[in-house]
């Protein structure tokens, strides 16, 4: 059974935001809200100083928490891993949200849809995208399930133009990922969570 | 700048948007957006910075989404190159730029649309195989990679001089034509070989001029233009840098100054600009850093994202004169001495 997840190479990542904003333009999120964000910190003294970069997604953990303390099942994961909300059984209690140890599940807002980026009316573009989301419930990242049910990959993987991030089949020893997995040292978010995310991370260099 | 533009006798903008030189133009005609026009080679890289790694060499086609009646800003040249009669010079202009061949060159007394320059260098790219309507389906022109187009350098046969002579009659030359016109101008600098020149504030730290100003681009946005792009202007202002100053850590303890707060920085010649500081150990202690995306003011542009904050403006830290300006080879002093202080108000 196929099991989608993400590997994260922390040394190739240059940190250039190019993952949040094509998760914004694919799957047209309302202001405010980012699947995919890359955090930024520096780590040393000056001269031996470096910016550092960790981009963020939702971890589709193998035990999801979010998914467990949902009370009208909207909430669910796929036989492949994928963790997603059914919009129209969601009630937007936010109990995914306060269980969610990673800070991955966004509320609409209600009026939220309607502002928009811009004063005035919404523009074409948000018309069309905001119609897949609904107000008063939560939304998250779905591993862009649409694209990979098509055969292609997540928005954030495709157009990394570092290639640092790389999605695949963990299950499958042969899938990219796997063989990244086997080949370097790596490690999850939060791992005493005991969520275990489908999400790694490839250590950066030290020097 | 709003000095210096006041200078020209006339000014014309061909603009789909009266942005910030617009503003000071006699004339401003319009033009059509990127998502209204028709560009062949829109956004190409140059085969000397392209990946050697790439199988195939592309040229884009910059197709229009929308028609909402406004003229491409090539078809305005052209009805102004008609109307003052150079015509046949423009049209010269256009074979040797777009390197057209043989039947493909415009004829220098015919008025050519931009859609038939487009054609014709469709037509003379591909040696007659291929017509605009057959770039048009993919969006693009491309093809395996020669061993030359991958490897370009290799096959230049060009001599790099360590001596440059000419420099010596490229001043001479400058100096009898700047004599004759009766402006002074010095070309002490054109030597042959490579010298060093301090920048005017270099090593001057009187007055307490003694951080240099530098500035640099945000990966995810490319000049002002981006603080028009909603989602960039979000990642924006959830980045810890985009839209601030930057000093360094130790530096900005010297002179009492806390993360967050807003700074007053000055040039020498009393130029100032305010903006938010952040503290960071990626800095040399004797610069202060900040992107050149901000400072948008102009009141015609298009609608911003709201609660956009374009941050500050790193070219009002320059000086536009001949002083900061190197007579050899053009280049602006872009690194300004500068002095900092809190800034009246305090915390943002």
């Amino acid at each position: 059974m196929t099991r989608w997840g993400m590997v994260i190479d922390l040394q190739t990542c240059v940190g250039c935001h190019s993952c949040s904003a094509a998760c914004k333009a694919t799957n047209g999120t309302p202001p405010d809200i980012f699947f995919s964000r890359v955090h930024e910190f520096e780590s040393g003294v000056y001269p031996k100083a470096r910016r550092e970069f960790l981009p963020v997604l939702c971890n589709h953990c193998q035990n999801p928490p979010c998914v467990e303390v949902c009370p009208t099942g909207a909430s669910y994961q796929r036989e492949d891993g994928i963790v997603a909300v059914k919009a129209d059984v969601c009630i937007g209690c936010r109990s995914c949200a306060l269980a969610c140890p990673y800070d991955h599940r966004h509320y609409v807002e209600p009026g939220s849809l309607k502002k928009g980026y811009f004063d005035g009316d919404l523009t074409l573009y948000e018309l069309v995208k905001y119609d897949r989301w609904t107000e008063g419930t939560v939304i998250k990242c779905d591993f862009c399930m649409d694209r990979v049910d098509e055969g292609l990959k997540p928005a954030c993987v495709e157009t990394c133009p570092a290639e640092a991030r790389i999605f695949g089949d963990l299950a499958d020893p042969k899938s990219d990922v796997s063989k990244l997995l086997r080949e370097n040292e790596s490690f999850t978010l939060l791992p005493e969570a005991g969520t275990k995310p489908c999400v790694y991370y490839i250590k950066p260099s030290t020097e | 700048m709003a000095e210096y533009l006041k200078k020209f006798a006339f000014h014309l903008s061909i603009v789909p948007n009266i942005d910030e030189t617009a503003e000071f133009a006699d004339i401003i005609l319009p033009t059509q957006t990127q998502l209204e026009r028709l560009d062949m080679g829109a956004n190409n890289i140059p085969d000397t910075m392209g990946s050697t790694a790439t199988e195939e060499y592309c040229i884009n086609l910059r197709q229009p989404v929308v028609d909402i009646g406004n003229r491409h800003h090539v078809d305005v040249w052209v009805d102004i190159a008609e109307k003052a009669g150079f015509l046949g010079d423009f049209n010269a202009m256009v074979n040797y730029f777009m390197e057209l061949q043989g039947n493909f060159q415009l004829s220098p007394e015919r008025k050519y649309s931009n859609r038939e320059m487009v054609e014709r260098w469709i037509g003379s790219m591909s040696g007659g195989r291929l017509t605009l309507d057959d770039v048009a389906k993919e969006g693009r022109l491309k093809w395996k990679k020669s061993v030359q187009e991958r490897y370009p350098r290799h096959f230049y046969r060009a001599r790099i001089p360590l001596y440059y002579e000419y420099h010596i009659d490229a001043g001479e030359m400058i100096k009898n034509v700047t004599e004759n016109l009766g402006i002074p101008w010095d070309v002490s600098r054109y030597k042959p070989l490579p010298s060093w020149y301090p920048g005017p504030g270099y090593g001057d730290s009187s007055g307490g001029f003694e951080l240099y100003a530098v500035s640099y681009k945000q990966t995810f946005k490319t000049a002002t233009f981006s603080n028009f792009n909603p989602w960039l202007v979000e990642l924006g202002r959830n980045h810890p840098l985009a839209g601030k100053i930057i000093l360094n850590r130790r530096t900005a303890e010297r002179f009492g100054i806390s993360e967050g707060e807003r700074i007053r920085v000055e040039n020498r010649r009393g130029r100032v600009l305010e903006g938010e500081v952040h503290l960071s150990e990626c800095i040399h202690p004797e610069c202060l850093g900040m992107d050149h995306n901000g400072g948008n003011w102009a009141k015609s542009l298009p609608p911003r994202p709201k609660g956009t904050d374009s941050g500050v403006h790193f070219g009002e830290l320059l000086d536009y004169d001949m002083k900061n300006l190197d007579v050899m080879d053009g280049a602006f002093e872009a690194s300004p001495k500068v002095r900092v202080s809190k800034a009246a108000g305090g915390r943002k």
